[in-house]
């Protein structure tokens, strides 16, 4: 070896020595240290309005990712059966099939009927009768309700820290080395507010990439038209296809589920249910909260002249002149409703079992 | 550079370059570890701290879980499996009657002591007369349950179908006259029924010192005084958010002003 090359070698390594003498000081620092989970960028179609995303609650990748995992993982129910997705099917818009209630683990049925889960994140409280304040409370409802899931939350969790890979996950999306309930909450929520619809056939319409018939464009004009179907009045045109607000829409007089009054104690709130979503609509049947119409023409048939009347019916409906559709007519709104559909939704890999 | 560096230096000169570029890294990190280190604060004179236990009984004794049978002033025998409550937004009154909220949420829960009790540090130097907190959570943490510590929902505390918290949970068996048993289910929330409890106490003085609060709850009292609650005819469920128990929750909140005593600082 050169003399030139002896001194550039003992050069380098006096400088390699100092950089591990320096690094062993760093001894506070792990390896393996948790260095943040990646953002997750949400795309929200044209013609969506933007989502607020909790500042509590921040997207990532690591969060939609575990939430996806738990969504579809039985350990979260009491014997191991049961998972969100059991009662909440993608094939469907995350409804129940055709069932009118679902059976929880123990062979016990519920009272309403399961929610469609589209574009959550625009809504403001959950289940029928609002009784969740935010989607991340909503999370653990299910999770513990004895005719669903019929779990111990804390048992739950407990499942979660000692599973194999579930710590892991955890670690990545919030960091921490023990899973608590508030990460389970969050890491669902995440995943829930990814579930966005936006390509339906009218999505694509307004977007000018498609047309529609003169059937779905009379009915999409019955829709709005305050002396016919006059739907928009809850069931807001365009977006999200509702006010989310809380209604008696006449489905009775007497009332077998009291609806949001059980939540509010308040008595005009007595009947009234979530105007949900009509996006997918005609994938999520039966109807209304407690599924007791199994077609779309039935639902019509009761806006047109089959509404109860009481005292906390909806205002917009109580004045609402029985008959004032044709047959014609809801036969309109009925293909119009079918432009709603998202096949592009119901078949969004990101949203399949992982 | 290093051709400069070259020309002056012979080789083994290098170990020792290498020798001093380490002490110095070494030394530097030294400095960054000492710099590190939480030098104990003295305790300053403006301050000193307050333990606060509760001790849970009923008519005067302390409540042996599962096993002890107390008896209401409805003259109703019962039992308790499980006692819990939140205790929240804790204030030591001075005798000059400012105030100091120390904001804190605490679940106590009868069948464990070491959760029976809170520290509050920073407790000011001087002289205080009452104390006050509220049975419950407020409208603040109550509308979510995105929330750890104490407040953790997988505490047990949580309603499944509606978002907020258990307030007050009893869970036990009632023993009717005939010696026949039934549930004894006793869950209290929702933002209306939050409590205030205000209570004198025996004016005591902190002065950069440490002390412990005794406070209790007595059961009995809960389901006395003033209303005498009777777990008789059906009364013997309530969860809260029925119609049903609206009665039985006005009864509920007057009664935990008179359950929560002073007993004595030591």
């Amino acid at each position: 070896m050169s003399n030139k090359k002896l001194h550039i070698c003992l050069a380098i390594l006096a400088l390699m020595l100092s950089v591990t003498v320096f690094n062993a000081c760093k001894k506070d620092i792990n390896p393996d240290a948790y260095t943040g989970p990646t953002p997750y960028l949400l795309v929200i179609p044209t013609g969506l309005p933007r989502m607020d995303i909790p500042a509590n609650n921040p997207m990532t990748q690591e969060g939609v990712a575990l939430g996806r995992k738990l969504f579809y993982d039985p350990i979260l129910s009491g014997n191991r059966t049961m998972s969100c997705a059991s009662c909440h099917n993608q094939a469907f818009s995350f409804t129940d099939s055709s069932n009118q209630y679902s059976i929880g683990i123990d062979g016990l049925a519920g009272t309403r009927n399961a929610m469609n889960l589209v574009n959550l994140g625009y809504q403001k409280k959950f289940f029928w009768d609002g009784g969740a304040a935010d989607l991340e409370s909503q999370v653990i409802g299910p999770i513990q309700n004895p005719v669903e899931m019929h779990e111990n939350l804390a048992n739950a969790i407990h499942k979660l820290n000692t599973d194999l890979e579930y710590p892991t996950l955890f670690k990545k999306a919030f960091g921490g080395d023990t899973i608590t309930t508030s990460m389970l909450m969050r890491a669902i929520a995440q995943f829930e507010r990814t579930m966005i619809s936006g390509n339906s056939k009218y999505d694509q319409y307004v977007r000018g990439s498609a047309t529609l018939t003169a059937q779905e464009l009379r009915g999409m004009e019955l829709y709005q038209d305050p002396a016919k179907g006059d739907c928009t009045h809850c069931h807001a045109m365009g977006s999200t296809f509702s006010d989310f607000e809380f209604r008696n829409n006449g489905v009775d007089s007497i009332y077998a589920d009291a609806g949001r009054y059980k939540i509010t104690l308040i008595g005009s709130d007595s009947g009234k249910f979530k105007t949900p979503s009509l996006r997918n609509i005609a994938l999520t049947a039966p109807y209304m909260h407690d599924g007791r119409f199994t077609t779309l023409q039935q639902c019509l048939d009761h806006y047109n002249t089959g509404f109860h009347y009481s005292p906390s019916l909806d205002p917009v409906l109580s004045v609402s002149p029985k008959g004032r559709m044709t047959a014609q007519d809801m036969t309109d709104i009925i293909a119009f409703l079918h432009t709603l559909t998202d096949t592009s939704f119901i078949n969004n890999q990101a949203f399949k079992h992982p | 550079m290093i051709s400069a560096i070259r020309s002056r230096f012979s080789g083994f000169r290098y170990a020792g370059i290498a020798a001093i570029c380490a002490l110095l890294v070494t030394a530097s990190c030294r400095y960054k570890d000492k710099a590190v280190v939480v030098t104990p604060v003295t305790p300053t004179s403006s301050y000193g701290s307050l333990t606060v236990k509760f001790s849970n009984e009923a008519g005067g004794t302390a409540i042996v879980m599962g096993s002890g049978t107390y008896t209401n002033a409805a003259g109703n025998a019962y039992k308790v499996d499980l006692l819990k409550y939140f205790v929240s937004n804790f204030t030591l009154i001075k005798s000059d009657n400012s105030e100091h909220n120390f904001a804190n949420y605490k679940l106590i829960n009868a069948a464990d002591t070491s959760t029976c009790s809170f520290t509050l540090d920073s407790v000011a130097n001087g002289t205080y007369k009452a104390v006050r907190f509220y049975i419950g959570v407020d409208s603040a943490k109550n509308h979510t349950l995105l929330n750890e510590g104490d407040l953790n929902p997988s505490n047990g505390m949580v309603w499944t179908w509606s978002t907020g918290y258990i307030f007050f949970k009893h869970e036990g068996t009632f023993i009717n006259d005939t010696g026949g048993t039934s549930v004894l289910l006793y869950h209290y929330g929702v933002d209306a029924n939050m409590k205030t409890i205000d209570i004198p106490v025996s004016a005591f003085t902190i002065a950069a010192d440490h002390k412990t609060m005794l406070l209790k709850f007595d059961l009995n009292k809960q389901y006395g005084d003033p209303n005498v609650i009777t777990f008789d005819s059906g009364n013997a469920v309530h969860q809260s958010l029925e119609t049903r128990d609206r009665a039985w929750l006005g009864q509920m909140k007057a009664n935990f002003s008179s359950a929560f005593t002073f007993d004595k600082v030591q």
